[in-house]
């Protein structure tokens, strides 16, 4: 028998994704340096990024708060493998609590030397605190922050 | 009205280094026929058929357009989950407890079309986490780290749930991978995404597996000896990593509490005989030790895997991921034990399993755990 074939494919599909008035209202906040999050009056807890509803307390959202650009380092991984269509690595991503939040915030992590696996729990640590670094350009989206630095 | 497992098929396992692969759905059609011929049923007797399929890793929509017939759907009533397999069997299950149907195949297929780090990525959402480059290794990389960091766990305490893990999978004739992986294997493998390295991410396999399952009458014209689904559980914890718990289960510690309380298991590690958990990363593991109650927060490196705590003796996900079909192999696999039918790697008193199956590529990581217990 034949090797069975394979055939070559791919999906190309143009999306132009609802960001909806929650989302777009906190990358219009990102183009001016400005970090909203959402407060549930209900459990207190602050979101960032914002959202309609409190998925514990099941209500609406609508008090706007701006947290800051500082916050503490909770958890992070670093990348070593290079994904397809992914950036190259190495790369770190880390869960944020920024200032005035109380739910985490994923971002980038960057001016850490990522060269050495085996260094990374002394280089990374939870509780260290992190700053913003933003992009000079910026057009309303997630990047328009290029990473988060440790002070 | 008790429902049973009365049979299970399963087609061969590939990886990508066989060339001959199937398509899922001929995997489907493989299985399936398997376990009917196995107690000499037709699918005309069957009422219900249910598949677990995820139509992104098929690469068509809607995937089981094709599986439908492959199990025998025909113009029957039949339906698909994208989730993990353990809940198609719990939906199957579902349906004959309403005592509207009789008998029910249960059904879910893995193919290798396509890299499945790399599909991933268009699970998360196109606003927040897509942009920062995530997919499902790093979703479950940050479980780990977050784990890792709030218990001090060492990595070569991960690094023996693999050993143990493989050892199993040394044992059983149906487990695809063979070779054991020792700690130091584990520790001098390359960091994919650190904390995670490379022998602790389970590598996907093709292949399908099917069960067969019926009402309490029509399973003992079947089977002399079906294994029952004694209860069933699932939960769903949020999406974004940053507003739920990292270091905790808590949907499967939910739905652990919800079938203990259900079925009088007062402790877990005496009331039940083998459990079948979803090790996708052996840290993973520690923490679904104790979302069940097996040991106290923290403490999962404690647990080790012996005569009297049989944990995966299918040799776990890291042996034989079929993706969101590991769920039913892992049901198969108990059932098999159970039925006293399972081999090289049979054990004494197999009373009562649990399996866990967990969803971990829809939402950023771990949103959704499902148990089944069985008995004899
Ligand atoms: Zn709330």
């Amino acid at each position: 028998m034949s090797k069975p074939f394979e055939i070559p494919g791919k999906w190309e599909i143009e999306y132009k994704y609802a960001a909806g008035p929650y989302i777009s209202k906190f990358l219009e906040g990102l183009k001016e340096k400005k970090i909203f999050g959402i407060k549930c009056n209900s459990c207190k807890r602050v979101y960032v990024p914002p959202r309609m509803f409190c998925e514990r307390c099941y209500v609406e959202l609508n008090d706007w708060v701006e947290v800051k650009e500082t916050g503490t380092l909770e958890t992070f991984i670093v990348v070593y493998r290079k994904f397809y269509g992914l950036p190259d690595p190495p790369y770190a991503l880390g869960l944020i609590k920024l200032d005035g939040a109380s739910e985490s915030f994923l971002h980038y992590l960057g001016e850490v030397d990522l060269s050495r696996p085996e260094k990374i729990p002394e280089i990374l640590k939870q509780g260290q605190k992190v700053i913003a670094i933003w992009n000079e350009e910026r057009k309303g989206s997630i990047l328009d922050i290029k990473y988060f630095k440790p002070l | 009205m008790k429902v049973g497992i009365i049979s299970v098929g399963f087609s061969d396992f590939y990886d990508k280094s066989i060339n001959e692969r199937k398509t899922y759905y001929e995997n489907s059609f493989i299985a399936t026929k398997r376990a009917l011929d196995e107690i000499g049923m037709n699918r005309g007797d069957v009422d219900v058929f249910v598949e677990s399929s995820i139509d992104l890793f098929a690469g068509r929509l809607i995937s089981n357009m094709y599986t439908c017939t492959a199990v025998g759907g025909y113009l029957k009533d039949e339906t698909n989950t994208a989730e993990d397999s353990t809940l198609a069997l719990i939906y199957a299950y579902m349906k004959l407890k309403s005592g509207l149907f009789d008998v029910a195949v249960v059904n879910s297929s893995t193919s290798l079309d396509v890299d499945y780090v790399h599909a991933s990525t268009t699970i998360f959402d196109p606003f927040i986490y897509r942009p920062l480059s995530m997919n499902y290794l790093s979703g479950l990389a940050i479980q780990a780290s977050s784990y890792m960091k709030s218990f001090k766990i060492k990595e070569e305490l991960a690094a023996k749930i693999v050993e143990s893990n493989t050892e199993n999978a040394s044992k059983n004739p149906r487990a695809f991978k063979k070779k054991k992986i020792t700690v130091s294997d584990v520790i001098k493998s390359e960091y994919v995404i650190w904390p995670l390295r490379e022998l602790m991410i389970p590598e996907v396999v093709s292949g399908s597996v099917s069960l067969v399952i019926a009402t309490e009458n029509i399973a003992k014209r079947y089977n002399d000896a079906p294994i029952w689904i004694e209860d069933v559980a699932w939960f769903s914890d949020g999406y974004y990593l940053g507003s739920k718990r990292l270091d905790f289960l808590t949907a499967l510690f939910n739905a652990a509490n919800k079938v203990y309380n259900k079925c009088n298991i007062m402790n877990p590690k005496k009331d039940i005989d083998l459990f079948e958990l979803s090790d996708v990363t052996p840290y993973h593991q520690m923490m679904i030790y104790e979302a069940l109650k097996l040991t106290e927060l923290g403490k999962g490196y404690e647990i080790i895997n012996n005569d009297s705590l049989r944990i995966n003796l299918s040799g776990g996900n890291i042996s034989t991921y079929l993706f969101q079909a590991t769920g039913l192999f892992k049901v198969a696999e108990a059932f098999l034990q159970m039925s006293n039918k399972a081999g090289n790697n049979q054990v004494e008193k197999a009373e009562r399993a649990l399996i866990h199956g967990f969803t971990h590529v829809a939402g950023a990581s771990t949103q959704t755990h499902s148990i089944v217990l069985l008995s004899k």
